[in-house]
C-alpha cells in the first residue's frame, strides 16, 4: 500500500501539495485526478521519490521511499515526458531497464511490442507521441514493479491502443497484483479503468473515494417544478451542489443516495421529474465548483 | 544489486550502470581527439625535426635533443595540451551531470532504485575512468611512439610520468568544479559562466590587485608574482612560458637528465598542490551541494539564494577592478592625482552597470534591471573599502621593510646598470642567462644592518618621487626572499643624497658584486663556454677599437675582470668615476654584454695591452679636423645654478622633451680644439649616474671619428672648466 500522510511541497511562494493526505490500496487503479496545477505531478513525483517533500510522509509499504532505493525497485515512474536516451531503441532501452530492474522481462516486453505493432530496433526519436508513450507504458508494464506510476500516461493515445492497454493492466493486476496509479486530468480516460479516484484541487485533496461509490452519493436531476413553493419543498435539506436554471428546466446536482434524493422531491409537485447518470467528468466538475472552481467564470467571466 | 554486505566499490560498481548508459560515445570520439594532440603531432614533428637535422648536417646529440623538446612539449611537463584536458573536464561533467537540468531527465534518473549519493559516486567513477582509460591508452601510445623513435630516457620518462599524474589531477579538479557550477545552476548557460568564473575568478582577482598595487603605490613592482590561491588555471603562464621560451628551461648538454627535470618541475609543484587543494575543497562542496540539490530547481538560474548573492558581488568586483585597470591603462601617460577620483567614480558605476546586466541574464528579463540593489550597493561598499585601503595605504604596503629577522636574504637590482646586461633568452644551447632577473637569482645578501637601513630610505624617497624618480635618486628594485618562503618585490629610489658610507659598504660587498655582475654567476664565460661557441670580444676606447677572437685572451680578461671588479667596485667610485672604455664580449652572435672597464682596473688593462687590445684612454687629439660645441640650455648659466637647479632645467630637456633652443659652435683651430680636449672627459658614468657635480651639461662636445671612420664622439666639459673662448664664442 502507498500511504501520504499530511504532505506538503512548496515551490518558492507556490504550494503545490498541500496537506495531502492519500491511500492506496494494492491491487486496484488508483486516479489521480485534478485540476491543471492541482500539484498532481508533484504527487506522483513524491511518490516515485523525485522529489523530497516539505514535510509529510510518504510510504510505500510502510517504507520510505525518497533515497531508498530498496523500495523504488518496487516503483516504476512513467513521466508525461518520458526521457529515453538518446537515439536508443526500444531493444536499447530494455537492456538498460533490465539492467535496473532485476524483474524487468524482456521476453515479454518484445512480445507486447510486436503486439502492438512496434519495431524494437527503431529509433525511439522517430516514433510519433502515441508510439513515445506506448513504448514508455509496456516498459512499465515489463520492469516487473509492483506500483506503476502513469503521469497523463493515457494523452495521445488512440481509442484501440487505450483499450489494448487497459487489457494489460487489467492482465498484469490479475497475473502479479500490479497497482497502477494513474495521474490525469482526462476523466473520461479514467472512468472506465479506475477503481478509486482521489481529487485534487490547487495542492489539496478534494476527495478520495470509490467511482462507484462517488456515483452512488451524487445524483443529478431534471425537473419541472409547478410552483416555487415545490421548489423549495423538493430541495429542502438537500446538498445542492449546482442548480441551473433554464426557463422552468431545472438541471439540479445534489449530493445523497438516489433513494433518498428520489423521496425528497416526491415531496412537491412536478411537471417534469427525471434522475440522470452522472460521468466522472460531472462529479469533477460539481466537486471542483464547490471550492469555487468553475470553469464557465472562466469562459462567460 | 545494491545489498547491504556488498563493499562501497562493489555498489558503485554496480550503480555504474545507471550513469554510464552510452559511454561509448565518448571512447569514440574522446580518444581520437587525444590521439590527435598527443601522438599526431608528435610524430610529425619527430619527422620533421629528423628530416631538418639531415638537411642541415646536425649532429647526433642535436638530433636526439631536438625530439627530446618534442616529447617534452606534446607529453611532457610542458605539453602544449595542458587546456585540452582542463576542456575534456568540462565536457565530462557537462555530460555526466546535464541531466540536472531537464525535468524529464530528473523524473527518469531520481525515480530509478538508487540513492543520490550513489548516483553521484557512479557518474565520477564512470567519467574518471572513462578519462583515465582512454588517456593512459593514448598516453602508452605516445610512450611507444617516441621509444621507437629512440627519444626517451630515463629523465623523460620521469617527466612524462609526471605530466601525466598533473594532467589527470588536472581534468579531475576541472570536472569536479564543473561539476560544482552544474549543481549550483539550473540552466546550462549560466552553469558555464559559472564554471568559468570559479576557474579564473581568484586568477584575475590576483592579477587586477596586482595591478592595483601598480596604480596606488610608489614602490609596486611588475616582478611580483600573481600568488592567487585556488586557481588551477594559474598554470597558464607557465604554459606560456613553455612555449615561448623552451629552451629556457631545457638546453642540450644538461636539460634532460633527471635532476634538471625534478628541478625544473619543483618550480611548478606549488601550482600543483594548489590545485590538489582547489580539487578537495570542490569535492567536499560538490559532496555538501549535491545534498540539497532538488529537482524542482530545474530551470532555475542560480539556485541557492546566497550563492546567487556571492556571484553578483564577485562579479560586479572583478569587473569594476578590470574597469579600474583599463581605465589606468589608457590614461597611464597622462596620469595624475585628480584621476584617482575618476576612477572611483568610474568603478562605481561599472558596478552599477555590472550589477543590472547581471540581474537582466539572471532573470532573462530586461525589466529586472533594477533588482538585487542590495547585493550592488553590497559590492560597492567592497569596492570602495577596496579603494581607500589603495589610496589610504591603510596596509601599509607604501612603507613596508621586513624585521631583520623575518628575512633570509636580499636581492637590490640596479635598473640603470640594464644596458650592460643585454636581455637574450635564447642564446644557443650553451647558457640561460636572464640578464634582468640575474640579480634576484644569484644576489643573496645577509648583511641587513647595512640594507635595511638603506631600504628604509629608498621607501621614503620613493613615495616622495611618486614616479619622477630622477629628480630624487636611482630607481632600484629589491627582492626580499623571506624566511617563510614568501619573495616580496619594491621598486624604491635610492636618494641622491644618500649614505655614501653605508652604501660603499653594501656594494662592496662580495655577495653583492657576484650578485650584480653576471660574470660571477653563470657559465655563459666559463673557459670552456666560450671554446664552443662563436666567441669574440671588442675593445673600445677612445684611443682605437680592437678585436678578437683568441679565446686564451677572452679567459684571461674574463679572470682579470673579475679580480678587478672585486677589489675596486663599490658604489662611490663607481658612481664619480667615468668608464675609460668598455669591452664588449660575444659569445655568440647573438648575443653580447658590455663589460665597462675603469682606470683602476690594471689587471684588465694589463691583459687588454699584453695582448694589444688596449689603445689608451684617451683620444688623439690631433686627429680631430673639426669640433662642434653645443649649448642645450641658452641663457642658462650653470656654474650659477646648484646642482638641483641644474638637474631640473636637464631633466626638462632630457626627459620631457622641452626644448630651451641651442646655439652651436664649430671649431677648426687645432689650438683651440686641443684646449677643448684638455678640458674635455669622454663622459662614460656607468651606474649611480649622477654627474652634474662632475661635468657641464648645459654644453655637449662632439665630433666625428674620421680617424677610424667610426661613430660620432660625445664628450662633456669637466665641471668649472669650460674654456673662456667658449663663453665668449656663444655671448657673441
Amino acid at each position: 500500500m502507498i500511504e501520504l500522510i499530511e504532505l506538503n511541497k512548496a515551490f518558492d511562494d507556490i504550494k503545490a501539495v498541500n496537506h495531502v493526505s492519500l491511500k492506496i490500496a494494492d491491487g486496484e487503479v488508483f486516479g489521480l485526478v485534478g485540476t491543471n496545477g492541482a500539484g498532481k505531478s508533484t504527487t506522483l513525483r513524491i511518490i516515485a521519490g523525485v522529489i523530497k517533500p516539505d514535510s509529510g510522509v510518504v510510504c510505500v509499504d510502510n517504507r520510505p521511499v525518497y533515497d531508498n532505493p530498496d523500495v523504488k525497485k518496487d516503483v516504476f515512474y512513467i513521466s508525461d515526458d518520458q526521457y529515453f536516451f538518446p537515439n536508443s531503441t526500444p531493444n536499447d532501452m530494455a537492456g538498460f531497464y533490465a539492467s535496473v530492474y532485476e524483474n524487468f522481462d524482456k521476453e515479454k516486453f518484445y512480445k507486447f511490442l510486436t503486439g502492438f505493432g512496434l519495431d524494437k530496433d527503431r529509433k525511439i526519436n522517430t516514433f510519433s507521441k502515441g508510439m513515445k508513450k506506448q513504448v514508455s507504458i509496456l516498459l512499465g508494464l515489463c520492469a516487473g514493479t509492483k506500483y506503476l506510476l502513469c503521469d497523463e500516461t493515457f494523452d495521445g493515445l488512440d481509442p484501440v491502443v487505450r483499450q489494448g492497454v487497459k487489457s494489460l493492466f487489467a492482465a498484469e493486476m490479475e497475473d502479479r497484483g500490479l497497482t497502477p496509479v494513474i495521474a490525469s486530468h482526462n476523466l473520461r480516460e479514467l472512468e472506465d479503468i479506475c477503481d478509486h479516484v482521489g481529487l485534487l484541487h490547487k495542492g489539496g485533496v478534494i476527495l478520495s473515494e470509490d467511482i462507484s461509490d462517488m456515483k452512488l452519493n451524487m445524483q443529478k436531476i431534471q425537473c419541472v417544478f409547478k410552483t416555487e413553493e415545490d421548489e423549495k419543498k423538493a430541495l429542502e435539506g438537500l446538498d445542492v451542489l449546482i442548480h441551473d436554471r433554464r426557463g422552468r428546466l431545472h438541471t439540479i446536482t445534489v449530493r445523497g443516495e438516489r433513494a433518498d434524493i428520489e423521496a425528497a422531491f416526491k415531496r412537491a409537485d412536478m411537471i417534469f421529474f427525471e434522475i440522470l447518470a452522472l460521468t466522472l467528468e460531472e462529479i469533477f466538475i460539481s466537486e471542483t465548483e464547490v471550492v469555487g472552481y468553475d470553469i464557465r467564470k472562466f469562459i462567460m467571466g | 544489486m545494491t545489498s547491504a554486505n556488498s563493499s562501497w566499490v562493489d555498489k558503485v560498481k554496480a550503480n555504474k550502470n545507471i550513469m554510464s548508459n552510452k559511454s561509448l560515445w565518448s571512447y569514440v570520439m574522446v580518444a581520437p581527439v587525444m590521439f590527435i594532440a598527443f601522438v599526431v603531432p608528435m610524430v610529425l614533428l619527430f619527422i620533421r625535426s629528423h628530416h631538418f637535422g639531415i638537411e642541415h648536417e646536425q649532429e647526433a646529440a642535436r638530433m636526439l635533443y631536438e625530439k627530446q623538446v618534442v616529447v617534452m612539449h606534446t607529453i611532457g611537463l610542458g605539453s602544449m595540451f595542458y587546456f585540452l584536458i582542463g576542456a575534456l573536464g568540462i565536457i565530462y561533467a557537462f555530460t555526466k551531470f546535464s541531466y540536472l537540468f531537464s525535468m524529464s531527465k530528473l523524473d527518469f534518473y531520481l525515480s530509478l532504485p538508487t540513492t543520490s549519493a550513489r548516483r553521484m559516486q557512479s557518474a565520477y567513477f564512470v567519467a574518471v575512468t572513462n578519462f583515465i582509460t582512454i588517456f593512459l591508452g593514448v598516453e602508452v601510445v605516445a610512450i611507444l611512439t617516441a621509444l621507437a623513435f629512440g627519444a626517451l630516457n630515463a629523465a623523460l620518462i620521469i617527466a612524462v610520468l609526471i605530466q601525466t599524474v598533473r594532467m589527470i589531477i588536472f581534468f579531475y579538479t576541472c570536472f569536479t568544479i564543473t561539476t560544482l557550477a552544474i549543481l549550483l545552476c539550473g540552466t546550462r548557460i549560466i552553469a558555464l559562466i559559472l564554471t568559468a568564473i570559479m576557474l579564473y575568478f581568484p586568477y584575475i582577482i590576483g592579477e587586477e590587485f596586482h595591478y592595483l598595487n601598480r596604480v596606488f603605490f610608489s614602490t609596486a613592482s611588475y616582478m611580483s608574482e600573481n600568488t592567487a590561491i585556488l586557481s588551477p588555471c594559474n598554470d597558464v603562464k607557465n604554459l606560456a612560458n613553455n612555449i615561448m621560451h623552451r629552451y629556457e628551461y631545457y638546453s642540450i648538454d644538461k636539460s634532460f637528465d633527471i635532476s634538471s627535470v625534478m628541478s625544473n618541475y619543483l618550480r611548478l609543484i606549488r601550482y600543483d598542490i594548489d590545485m590538489i587543494v582547489t580539487a578537495i575543497i570542490a569535492t567536499a562542496l560538490v559532496v555538501f551541494v549535491y545534498k540539497y540539490r532538488r529537482a524542482e530547481h530545474v530551470g532555475k538560474t542560480v539556485i541557492f539564494r546566497l550563492v546567487r548573492w556571492a556571484c553578483k558581488v564577485l562579479v560586479c568586483v572583478i569587473t569594476s577592478l578590470g574597469g579600474m585597470v583599463v581605465l589606468h591603462t589608457i590614461f597611464d601617460m597622462t596620469w595624475n592625482r585628480k584621476l584617482y577620483v575618476l576612477l572611483c567614480i568610474a568603478m562605481l558605476t561599472i558596478c552599477a552597470f555590472t550589477g543590472s546586466i547581471i540581474e537582466i541574464c539572471l532573470d532573462s528579463d530586461v525589466k529586472s534591471f533594477a533588482k538585487g540593489k542590495r547585493q550592488t550597493f553590497m559590492a560597492m561598499a567592497i569596492l570602495l573599502l577596496i579603494f581607500f585601503i589603495y589610496r589610504g595605504d591603510l596596509l601599509g604596503y607604501d612603507s613596508y621593510v621586513p624585521n631583520a629577522s623575518s628575512v633570509e636574504s636580499v636581492a637590490l637590482f640596479n635598473n640603470d646598470f640594464g644596458y650592460y646586461y643585454q636581455s637574450e633568452y635564447i642564446h644557443g644551447f650553451n647558457s640561460s642567462i636572464d640578464w634582468h632577473t640575474y640579480s634576484f637569482k644569484n644576489m643573496k645578501i645577509t648583511d641587513m644592518d647595512t640594507f635595511l637601513p638603506i631600504a628604509q630610505k629608498s621607501m621614503e624617497c620613493a613615495r616622495k618621487a611618486d614616479g619622477d624618480y630622477y629628480k630624487y635618486g636611482w630607481e632600484e628594485k629589491i627582492l626580499y626572499n623571506l624566511k617563510d618562503g614568501r619573495k616580496v618585490y619594491r621598486d624604491v629610489v635610492i636618494p641622491y643624497d644618500i649614505d655614501p658610507a653605508l652604501m660603499d659598504k653594501l656594494t662592496s660587498s662580495e655577495e653583492f658584486i657576484k650578485g650584480h655582475v653576471p660574470c660571477f654567476g653563470d657559465d655563459f664565460f666559463r673557459a670552456e663556454q666560450i671554446s664552443t661557441g662563436e666567441a669574440s670580444m671588442t675593445c673600445s676606447f677612445p684611443g682605437g677599437d680592437e678585436f678578437t677572437t683568441d679565446v686564451s685572451v677572452m679567459g684571461d680578461f674574463i679572470e682579470a675582470y673579475k679580480q678587478d671588479i672585486l677589489e675596486h667596485y663599490k658604489f662611490s667610485y663607481i658612481k664619480d668615476t667615468s668608464a675609460i672604455g668598455e669591452v664588449d664580449f660575444n659569445n655568440d652572435p647573438y648575443t653580447s654584454y658590455y663589460m665597462p672597464v675603469f682606470e683602476n682596473f690594471t689587471r684588465v688593462i694589463d691583459v687588454l695591452t699584453k695582448n694589444g687590445l688596449y689603445k689608451g684612454k684617451e683620444y688623439p687629439v690631433d686627429k680631430i679636423q673639426e669640433l662642434t660645441v653645443t649649448d642645450n640650455f641658452p641663457g642658462y648659466n650653470f656654474n650659477e645654478m646648484s646642482l638641483e637647479e641644474q638637474r631640473e632645467v636637464y631633466d626638462k630637456w632630457y626627459y620631457d622633451g622641452k626644448d630651451f633652443g641651442f646655439n652651436v659652435e664649430t671649431y677648426t683651430d687645432k689650438d683651440k680644439i686641443k684646449e677643448i680636449m684638455e678640458n674635455c672627459i669622454f663622459e662614460n658614468y656607468v651606474e649611480w649616474e649622477n654627474p652634474f657635480d662632475k661635468v657641464d651639461k648645459k654644453f655637449n662636445v662632439s665630433f666625428d671619428d674620421k680617424y677610424q671612420d667610426a661613430f660620432t664622439y660625445h664628450y662633456s666639459f669637466k665641471k668649472g672648466s669650460v674654456p673662456k673662448f667658449v663663453y665668449e664664442d656663444f655671448n657673441k
